[in-house]
């Protein structure tokens, strides 16, 4: 018994490993000045290649245009999921499954087919190029990831906490704030940890609806990656992780700290 | 009641609204409604392009081959883990393995490059070992024409993925059933489908479809890693929607409502096989 402990303890050790390894090459590439053919190290280590991509007229418009529309699909996003949920959650018409297709339905779909279909009408409507039109089009690409995690965090909570509240003749609106919200912190919190990563990583819809307008770091980063420069594509990468990691924070604040009602 | 229908309105708006007015505008233009370039005659001639074209069937097929590779090992895989992370429940080990998961595809596409192309780390450690005498010797895994680079990453992505979404319905379910059967004398084979397959399946239908779709229609994988003679149907898509020449649109359109269809049967076959299988009628 002891001994199949043991080894499953060191499969796992195992998988962690291999996942770990490929990230930590992007260190080595990111950092190396010469790294040439049958060298398993790189022949030197600088910091040229960051040096250049900070100096790339597109790189902090890509920063900062990524940070705007991926918070801004973060709460649209939240403030359609979290009343339809809660519908979804509570009704008992709609079977799971059914509930299951609706939301799913954006994921089913392909995306480039939705997308590309999108461009011809968001270019009628005057959307394309402009935030708004990408913020709408990654909003739809990332409620299915909120919608799941957000039924079934309501599903847990249950309806009785806020039928009691009501009763005592609590208000809708502060049933929410003192109730719901605090107690639903941690599924809100995964769900909008979730859309901020997805919609950062977005790179066709950006391109079809951007029009080539509104760069992100997805948009540089395909073609350094695609041209064999792994250098600039590895520091790209691991800026765009860390900005990732630097908006999960944000989100932890923003949403853990809004103390109403109770404090778990 | 009815006050809280309404709060489904903006979410079913946005998805409806984006999902119809595609399809429906798709649908238009691919029966060759197309004022903007002189067409409108409505026929099926798009359709029968695309259909009968041997560049399209090809990549059809091929996308179609990818993504059923991809999906059945990253289940195949993922289940496997998902009974792994139950034994051993390290919280830091747990955290690694659901790392790849928020790790976007083309970061994901980059590190297998620097992993297994012919100049990646692998092949340099097999020739400062004298297991190849040359860079060329290091087999073709990333442009090739089996799609292998392809289905790396998406097993990279996708296993996990797998893994943590089973361990979390795994952890829900009464694993006292299990006990009850070993109790009882049942054998490991017997235990797998006769009490875990039915309380997992409908989980796993659900990541089938999911994954399918995805890998199916996956965009920046196969262009950062494909092989140039096979294409998939997100890049063929990607080539005629980027042309400037907007008279192949309309098989363009065409070619995405084939994809859309091909999508839609697939769920709907799955979910089909999800209520036939043990444990699909019971209500959850």
């Amino acid at each position: 018994m002891k001994l199949s402990m043991k080894r499953n303890y060191f499969l796992l050790f195992l998988v962690a490993a291999m996942i770990v390894f490929p990230i930590l090459l992007l260190f080595c590439w990111s950092f190396s000045a010469e790294w040439m053919y049958p060298a398993i190290f790189p022949q030197e280590f600088s910091g040229k290649i960051y040096n250049q991509m900070i100096n790339e007229p597109n790189f902090w418009p890509a920063v900062i245009n990524s940070f705007v529309i991926a918070f801004a699909t973060t709460l649209v996003s939240m403030v359609l999921a979290l009343p339809a949920a809660r519908y979804f959650a509570f009704q008992k018409k709609l079977s799971h499954r059914f509930i299951e297709i609706i939301i799913y339905l954006p994921l089913i779909l392909p995306a480039i087919a939705i997308i590309t279909s999108s461009q011809v009408i968001f270019l009628q409507l005057h959307l394309t190029g402009t935030f708004l039109g990408i913020i709408l089009i990654h909003t739809y690409l990332c409620l299915p990831y909120v919608m799941q995690i957000l039924l079934e965090s309501y599903r847990q909570l249950g309806e009785g906490f806020s039928l009691t509240a009501r009763s005592l003749g609590a208000k809708p609106w502060s049933i929410f704030w003192q109730i719901t919200w605090p107690l639903l912190r941690p599924g809100i919190l995964t769900s909008a940890t979730f859309v901020f990563i997805i919609s950062f990583s977005q790179y066709l819809p950006t391109f079809f609806i951007g029009g080539g307008r509104i760069v992100t770091l997805p948009l540089l980063l395909l073609p350094y990656a695609n041209n064999g420069r792994f250098g600039l594509a590895s520091s790209y990468s691991l800026v765009f992780l860390g900005c990732t990691l630097v908006g999960v924070f944000i989100l932890k604040i923003v949403i853990g700290g809004i103390q109403s009602g109770t404090k778990r | 009641m009815n006050k809280r229908k309404l709060l489904v309105v903006p979410f079913l708006l946005l998805n409806s609204v984006v999902i119809l007015a595609a399809l429906f505008k798709g649908l238009q233009i691919s029966l060759g409604y197309y004022p903007l370039i002189g067409l409108n005659k409505i026929s099926l001639t798009n359709y029968q392009q695309v259909l009968s074209d041997p560049f399209f069937q090809k990549s059809l097929g091929y996308s179609c081959y990818l993504a059923l590779t991809a999906t059945f090992l990253s289940l195949l895989a993922g289940v496997g883990l998902s009974f792994l992370l139950i034994r051993v429940r390290k919280s830091w080990l747990h955290k690694i393995i659901s790392l790849p998961i928020s790790l976007p595809h083309i970061i994901v596409a980059l590190m297998v490059m620097q992993l297994i192309s012919q100049s990646g780390i692998i092949s340099r450690l097999f020739f400062q070992l004298g297991l190849i005498k040359e860079i060329d010797h290091f087999p073709l895994l990333i442009h090739d024409s089996g799609g292998f680079g392809i289905i790396f990453v998406f097993l990279y992505k996708e296993i996990p993925y797998v893994a943590v979404t089973t361990f979390a319905i795994l952890q829900q379910l009464q694993l006292g059933y299990i006990e009850v059967a070993k109790n009882l004398g049942a054998s490991t084979t017997r235990i797998f489908f006769s009490v875990i397959l039915p309380m997992l399946q409908k989980t796993l239908i659900t990541l089938f479809i999911i994954l399918f779709c995805f890998t199916f229609a996956s965009f920046e994988v196969p262009y950062l890693l494909g092989n140039p003679s096979n294409q998939t149907v997100a890049l063929t898509a990607y080539d005629l929607f980027t042309q400037a020449d907007l008279t192949t649109r309309p098989q363009a359109f065409a070619l995405n409502l084939v994809i859309s269809g091909i999508c839609l049967v697939i769920t709907f076959v799955a979910l089909t096989i999800s209520r036939i299988l043990p444990g699909g009628r019971k209500k959850p």
